[in-house]
């Protein structure tokens, strides 16, 4: 008894409607009234007043825009490649263990994804704590050593770096997907390059980072998006301070719509986010044709 | 030999640098107020302060919270496994038309920052009394996942797609209907793929601050992740050992499912990065 196609295509949406409702109530929905909104000047108190496009200028104009512009990115463009890196060293090491069959996989594994269970406020609490200029583990083992070690978070050219060493600690779930895609590569590559007398930077150049390509594709890509959006251990640590030196993108937007109650604004700059990231993530996408290489299937 | 030697220096090395932070605040954890501020710094704590817990779980309504983090966390997680797996289902074994433009769809989901669509929803939310409740969590879970839910989805999907279609065939040859297969066939062959999300998504929703954080203003609706940051917030340094205890506290089970289920974790990460 064949299905007619009505009763396939009913069937198929039945399975599906949940992400569909979903999709126009909690996305579509909220976007669009997003995009109204931000045409609008509203405190949730008083009516809204139209104000066309005067919250996309007020961004342009407004300082703490801008503020939190450059330090989103430079918080970025530096917290990505560094978390990549790490990442990736540490995969490296933890790959050799489990190829030359060396005991200890599982409890190193452990200790650097460890910091992944925490949340992002603890994440920031912790590193509040290990910061804290008179009794935090930092200076206390600068002191040791005879240096005496500054107020991290309230010093305006040490606030962001600190940020970022926490973030760096910040790597497991980055580490983890590096060493499967490091266990992916096939051993017949490296044992033909040894043959042939390569050495290991040359094996490293040569096999391990194209082979590895799509996975830092996807590491890149995926915490580039996070990274934008990043709240949580910044808003604890030091809720955008001192003098909105660590003023994160969405640090500063939810300043603006929850405590200052610029909900219009808010929309406008909520969208502002939504395209800056579609720009990166298009322009990565586009750019990667020229060095991600995919085996062929 | 060298080579092995140099391998294990340099894992121990960072070993200790990674260590010392949670370390650092588990040693903080059961310290007395007095040695908080001891100086120079003690490493260990001594007397070690049990008392700490309960001080704890006193001072920040503790149960309550946790009770919050719970509902918010098992209800999302239930709901979001139940949810992606019926619609990975629909898009992975049965066609339909535009099935794949929807489901490019999903993948695209998978950009939008969750912070574009709060403001608003907090505005809607609040017209129709859903500040405050738990409902702006399991629902959007039981609708395609929230916001997490692109992702799951197209594990999922991926990982029906290998199932052989013989099996879905001599299923109907038996007079299966497609809900007996999503429900009687499918889904036990998808236990492991299933567990690794809900380990997933457990995480996430327990950890999550930003969404409470918008859509919960009462004290005893919060659940953890608020409760422990207004912790912080209150305390002066010398109550630290109790915001460290408290924090301790907050992440034991994520730590845990960590430690006793690291496999299924481990292979849960492993298919987010690995192109399918």
């Amino acid at each position: 008894m064949a299905k007619t196609n009505l009763r396939k295509n009913l069937e198929g949406y039945i399975f599906i409607s949940p992400w569909i409702v979903g999709f126009f109530m909690f996305i579509i929905g909220p976007m669009s009234y997003a995009l109204y909104l931000s045409l609008f000047e509203w405190d949730v108190l008083s009516p809204p007043k139209f104000a066309g496009f005067m919250n996309y200028l007020r961004a342009v104009k407004h300082y703490r825009f801008w503020t939190s512009f450059k330090v989103t990115f430079y918080f970025v463009f530096t917290t990505v490649p560094l978390r990549v890196f790490i990442g990736l060293v540490l995969a490296l090491m933890i790959r050799q263990l489990i190829k030359h069959k060396l005991k200890g996989t599982v409890v190193f594994r452990s200790i650097f994804c460890l910091p992944i269970m925490f949340s992002g406020v603890v994440l920031g609490i912790l590193w509040a704590w290990i910061y804290e200029p008179e009794y935090g583990i930092l200076n206390d083992l600068l002191r040791r050593v005879g240096i005496k070690g500054p107020n991290w978070l309230a010093t305006p050219g040490l606030v962001m770096p600190s940020i970022i060493a926490m973030m760096g600690w910040w790597i497991g779930g980055m580490m983890l997907i590096f060493l499967a895609g490091l266990l992916d590569i096939p051993e017949e590559m490296y044992e033909v390059a040894e043959i042939d007398g390569a050495s290991w930077w040359q094996k490293f150049i040569r096999i391990t980072i194209p082979m590895l390509s799509p996975t830092l594709f996807f590491n890149f890509t995926a915490t580039l998006i996070q990274s934008f959006q990043i709240f949580g251990p910044i808003y604890v640590l030091t809720r955008g301070g001192p003098a909105n030196l660590s003023l994160v993108y969405v640090v500063n937007l939810y300043r603006e719509g929850f405590e200052l109650f610029h909900m219009g604004y808010a929309c406008t700059l909520a969208w502002i986010l939504f395209a800056i990231v579609i720009a990166f993530t298009a322009f990565l996408f586009r750019t990667s044709k020229l060095w991600v290489f995919y085996r062929a299937r | 030999m060298v080579k092995k030697g140099l391998l294990y220096l340099g894992l121990i090395v960072f070993g200790i640098i990674f260590s010392i932070p949670y370390l650092w605040m588990f040693s903080t954890a059961l310290k007395t107020a007095a040695q908080v501020l001891a100086y120079p710094i003690a490493w260990l704590p001594n007397p070690i302060a049990w008392t700490n817990f309960s001080e704890v779980w006193k001072l920040t309504s503790f149960p309550v919270a946790l009770k919050n983090s719970c509902i918010i966390t098992f209800s999302a997680t239930l709901g979001t496994v139940f949810s992606c797996y019926t619609v990975a289902f629909g898009f992975a074994r049965l066609e339909f038309k535009g099935r794949d433009f929807i489901f490019m769809l999903v993948l695209a989901t998978m950009m939008l920052p969750p912070q574009v669509t709060y403001i608003p929803l907090y505005i809607i939310f609040k017209r129709i009394n859903w500040i405050n409740t738990f409902k702006p969590f399991y629902v959007p879970a039981l609708l395609g996942g929230g916001t997490m839910g692109g992702i799951y989805i197209f594990l999922l999907r991926q990982f029906l797609l290998t199932i052989p279609r013989d099996l879905e065939d001599a299923a109907r040859i038996d007079g299966c209907s497609t809900f007996g297969i999503y429900w009687r066939i499918f889904l036990p062959l998808c236990k492991p793929v299933l567990a690794a999300i809900g380990i997933l998504s457990f995480i996430f929703n327990w950890n999550n601050y930003f969404g409470p954080l918008v859509f919960i203003n009462s004290n005893d609706k919060m659940p953890l992740t608020l409760v422990i940051a207004m912790l912080k917030d209150q305390q002066g340094v010398q109550e630290y050992n109790l915001v460290m205890n408290g924090a301790l506290l907050t992440v034991i089970p994520c730590v845990l499912i960590f430690l006793l289920l690291q496999k299924y974790f481990v292979k849960g990460i492993i298919m987010t990065g690995i192109k399918g």
